[in-house]
This record gives structure tokens, sequence and C-alpha cells, in this order.
């Protein structure tokens, strides 16, 4: 009795949770570009017609994410009084740092601006 | 011979005249000031520039105001908060303690100057924007815990943004993302251009009187850093490379204590990169208590009660290369991990650490051994096995943890004198680990030498006139290291560049006359 629940629990982690792993890493692997692409914002969206090789402009992506004030409610961590463990990115003493510097549309996410010279957060990036 | 003497000297004008105007293809604009740097006391400058009548660029190489600077406070001595709560202080005591703490090795009238009008600067910010208030308890417990709070916290972000929106209300300019790049002077050697460069590539040449340089410290140039022997975490930032101290110097202003260094706190830094590592929060309980701190060789280099002294303890270090060791055993990591500490933690009000002591913290066997892998932890199943994984040289590391053991036992600290309730942990349980700690360092202060009206002056205290330097690279306040006055650099800044504004100003109105 005791293994074919141990063999049905292996299955139902196989069947269930393996997947959702795997799901989180494609997504965390996949670019900032195509996941819009996905969410069905096109190219010319936030890049203008005709200037496509041009950065995004930041204003493009605080218009969609709800500006700094937005995004920086979205990661708003209370902590519990320990050192960073408030650590808010999109709040910090470095003022409005631009998305681009930190997130990148078609390439793996730079470190963060805060954390070339000072700190190394560990923060996992879209 | 009259003639051509009069051709000579029209020519030699023409030569020196066209060095204050700039060569074609550049954007050319006309100001009575132009600052150079954004952040607090550049900002500072530039507004109290523009209320004293003068036309002001103020020029900042990053995005925006106020992105390269950071502080949580400054010093105010007899401000219109403390008033308020009843506080006695008077600058003259204030002086004292710096002339103390410097040896004289200072710019007694800079210094002065400083904490006169600290508490009007502070006024004049709120006035303009600036949200500054005083806590209840004093935030570091070396610097003034016997003594009336000095240190007004304050969001720099906030209050940097806000004097930047006051001086534009006051009708000055702001240009971002555009560095300075040179100070241009006329034939007798006063200011009379200031040229700098777009992010965009485009040149601009400006023509002024007074250029007041206000860049910050040089801690985001690490080349610079290891050129001038400075060792340890910066806690600097990109931007402060050290660009206006060379323009200031270029233009005739002297050197002055351009290798002084606020080093101040420890923690933990990432092997390679010297940027904090990601076990500093995990870890940092460690080193905030007087338990045992050894230099790299394996030898204590300091009387371990200065840990409740952020500057000191700092400092004790960099005499030692920058970096060393607190070494401890299992049992009292247990003890951690189990119960209190048993000792205050050195950062308990900034930390908010109720009780003022740390524990029980769980998680710091499991943190250690991760720490491990990065090479910031070494773990020995004996002293000697410790010595060789962490690099201590062993015999000597044996004999001092035997001594030290004994000051434990014995409560007596008979090499550095560290008081009995210090010496709770002897280094005898199996295993023994070492954590690698460093000194951090604020910011550089100094590099020009000035006078009390912030003038940039040469060797014989003559000003190149309408040359300015304010905040972080005005030398003269400090001899050699953080001065335990809590705030004094943000203080500074602010202070110094609302009088080198008014001052620039001033002299602006005496060349119009």
């Amino acid at each position: 009795m005791k293994q074919i629940s141990r063999k049905i629990i292996s299955m139902i982690f196989v069947i269930c949770i393996v997947p959702v792993i795997a799901f989180a890493a494609a997504q965390n692997n996949e670019l900032l570009a195509q996941k819009h692409l996905k969410q069905g914002v096109a190219c010319t969206d936030c890049h203008a017609i005709g200037e496509e090789k041009a950065p995004v402009k930041v204003d493009t992506c605080l218009s969609c994410h709800d500006g700094y004030e937005g995004m920086a409610k979205k990661t708003e961590k209370k902590g519990d009084g320990t050192y960073l463990s408030n650590l808010n990115p999109h709040k910090s003493h470095l003022g409005n740092v631009e998305c681009t510097e930190c997130h990148k549309g078609h390439e793996k996410a730079a470190t963060t601006t805060c954390e070339k010279r000072c700190h190394t957060f560990g923060l996992v990036l879209p | 011979m009259g003639k051509i003497k009069t051709f000579l000297m029209s020519f030699v004008l023409l030569m020196v005249s066209s060095l204050c105007f700039a060569a074609t293809g550049t954007v050319q604009q006309s100001y009575d000031v132009v600052v150079i740097g954004g952040g607090a006391s550049g900002a500072a400058a530039a507004l109290s520039a523009a209320q004293s009548g003068s036309k002001v660029l103020l020029i900042e190489k990053a995005r925006e105001l106020g992105a390269s600077q950071f502080s949580s406070g400054m010093m105010g001595v007899n401000t219109s908060l403390q008033r308020a709560r009843n506080m006695k202080i008077t600058p003259l005591e204030v002086f004292k303690q710096m002339e103390d703490y410097t040896h004289l090795f200072f710019n007694a009238r800079l210094a002065r100057t400083t904490v006169e009008h600290s508490a009007e600067t502070i006024d004049w910010l709120m006035k303009n924007g600036a949200k500054i208030w005083l806590p209840d308890m004093p935030q570091q417990f070396a610097h003034d815990a016997e003594k009336p709070i000095i240190y007004h916290r304050w969001n720099s972000n906030q209050g940097v943004k806000a004097i930047g929106a006051s001086f534009e209300k006051a009708g000055g300019t702001v240009l971002l993302r555009t560095t300075g790049s040179k100070i241009l002077t006329d034939a007798n050697g006063a200011v009379c251009g200031v040229e700098a460069v777009g992010d965009d590539g485009t040149k601009y040449s400006f023509k002024t009187k007074v250029a007041i340089v206000a860049t910050g410290g040089f801690l985001g140039n690490q080349k610079m850093m290891d050129d001038m022997g400075i060792v340890g975490h910066p806690m600097g930032w990109l931007y402060n490379d050290g660009d206006g101290l060379k323009m200031a110097w270029d233009a005739g202003a002297a050197k002055y204590h351009e290798t002084v260094t606020e080093y101040h706190g420890t923690g933990i830094v990432e092997k390679g990169t010297n940027k904090e590592s990601v076990f500093m929060p995990k870890l940092e309980s460690l080193i905030h208590v007087p338990i045992l701190w050894l230099d790299k060789t394996g030898q204590r280099y300091y009387n371990e009660h200065h840990v409740y002294d952020n500057a000191y303890v700092a400092n004790a270090l960099v005499p030692v290369g920058g970096s060393g060791f607190v070494v401890f055993d299992q049992a009292m990591l247990n003890k951690f991990m189990t119960s209190k500490t048993g000792m205050i933690d050195s950062f308990a009000n900034i930390r908010n650490i109720p009780g003022l002591e740390n524990g029980p913290i769980p998680n710091l066997q499991k943190d250690l051994e991760a720490a491990m892998k990065e090479g910031i932890v070494f773990k020995g199943n004996t002293l000697e096995e410790l010595a060789a994984k962490a690099g201590f040289h062993k015999d000597d590391f044996v004999k001092q943890v035997a001594d030290y053991n004994r000051y434990v036992k014995t409560g007596v600290d008979e090499q550095f004198g560290k008081p009995k309730a210090d010496l709770l942990y002897p280094v005898s349980k199996s295993p023994f680990y070492a954590l690698e700690v460093t000194a951090y360092n604020l910011t550089t202060i100094g590099g020009i030498r000035v006078n009390e009206k912030l003038e940039a002056v040469d060797n014989d205290m003559n000003p190149v006139k309408g040359l300015y330097a304010v905040g972080n690279v005005a030398g003269g306040l400090y001899s050699d290291s953080y001065m335990t006055v809590e705030g004094l650099t943000a203080g500074f800044a602010v202070v110094s560049g609302k009088l080198a504004g008014e001052n620039s100003s001033a002299y602006v109105k005496s060349l119009k006359k």
C-alpha cells in the first residue's frame, strides 16, 4: 500500500509539478520581446515605425506599465526590518532608473544598474 | 617700435580671448554661473546662485538630478527642528569636536563657516521643498549618542529633486546627460567658460564668469582608487569618476587631500568584483559584534569594542589592507542560532533590532555553508586546517587564538584592553570558522584646495577667480577620515553649495560694476 501511494505521489509530481518547473524555466529564458509578442504586443507598439532599430523610449514602457509609481507598487515588499529585506528594484535611492538600464528586449537582461558597482542582489530579471 | 608692440599685444589678446570662444560646430550659450554636477552640493549651489540673481546653468551627466548621490541625513547645529525639541547645542561645540578629531589638521575657518551656516541651510532647504526631519534616536551609537541629535534625516533623492525644481522655478536651466569637460580661463587666469559634451555627442561651449565644481568624489573610478592606494568596498557610484577634480586642477586650483576618503562600516564583499555580496544581509550579524577579529595573517589588529563606532571599525582595517576576518567556533554559532547573541548589534538602531541584541538567527549555519562555496567563509576541523584554508600564518594564528582564549577566561585583554563584557566567546570547540570582512568606503572627500568662501585657491591661498568647489571635491574640512560628526558630509555638501552660490553671485555682481 505504502509503495503504491508513493508511486502515485511521484506520478502526480511528474505530471503536475515537473511541467510547472519546466515552464517557469522556459519563461525566464524567454526574451522580453518574445514575451511581449505572446501577449499581443507588436514590434511597432514599442518601436517607432521606421526606427525599429532605435532603443525603445522609456515613456513607451511606462505608458503600459503604470509609470514608475505603478511599477514601484507592484514590486513593493514590506520586509522584516533586516537589511535589504524591503528591497524594491523599482524604488531606490537611485531615483527613476530607466527601464532599459536593466531590462533588455532582445538580449538577456543585464545586471541591474545598482549591481554594476555596489550590490549583488541576485535578482532574476524578466 | 610702439606700433609693433601694440600689434603684438593685440595679437596676444586675440589669441587669449579666443580661448574663451568655442570652435565652430558647438552649441554656444552665455551664463553668469555654470555648476558642474547636480547632486546635493551642485543643486544647492545652483539654487542659491539663481536666488541671488545670477543666470545659472546646472549640468549633470546622469539622467536626472541626484542620480549619483546618496545620503540619509545631514548635520545641523542649533536648527529650528532642534530648538522645537528644546535641544541645546552650539556651533562652537561641534567646531571643537572637529578640532579634536582632526588635530587641527583642517581649515578652521571653513569648518567654523560650515557649522555656523548649517541651521539656516536646513531651514532654506525645507523652504525649497526638501523634506527634513529629526529622528528620535541617534542613528549610530558612537557618533552622537551622548549629545543632542545633530543628524537631520532626509531622503536625498526627494531632497535633491525638490531643490532642482525650485532652481528651475527660480529661472535656472538644467541640462541633463551632459558632462563638463573643461574649465576655460582667460589671460588673467579667471574663469571665462566651460566646455561640455552631451551623451548624444553635442558639444557645448558656455561663456561664464563662474564655474562651480560639484562633481562628487571618485569612488566610481576603480583605477583612480587603485592608483591612490584607496582600499575597501566603494559605496560611491558610477558617475563619480574624478573628472571635476582634473578640470579644476587644470584650471589652476591646487591639489589638497585628494586621497582622503571616508571609510565607514564593514561588510561582506563578493570575491573578485569588490561588490557587496548577496550574503551580506544573511551574515551581517556576525560582523556587528565584538568577537575575535583578525587580519589576513591571522593576527588581531584592534580592540574589537570599536566595532560600535562605524568609522573606527573600518579605519582599523585599512592599515592591514582593507579586509580581514571574524573568527568563531561551533559553540558560538550554535548559540547565535538558538538564542540572543549576548552582544549589542552595532547596527541595532539602524536595523531596528528590538532590545538591541540580535538572535536567534536559525539559518546562520546554512548561510555560512553556502557562502563557503563562494570563498567568503572558511571552515576547519582544526585551527591548523582553518589557517591553511583562510591563508593565515599558521603558528602565529594558533598562538593568537590561544592567547585570546586566555583573555576570555581571565576577563583581561592583555593585548588591546577590550572590555571584559566583550570577552564572551572563546574559539575552542571544533569546527572553526573565518568569515571575511571588508572596510566600506563612503566617498573620497577632498581634492581641490578651497578657502571658506569655497573659492578654489592655489597653494598660496590666492583664489582662481571665478572657480569654486563644493561638496566632496572641496578639500580642507577633513583631515584623514570620516569625522564622527554624524551627517557632516551631506551637511557640508549643502552648506558649501549654498555659500558658493551666494559668494559667486556676489563675485559676478562685482564684475558688472
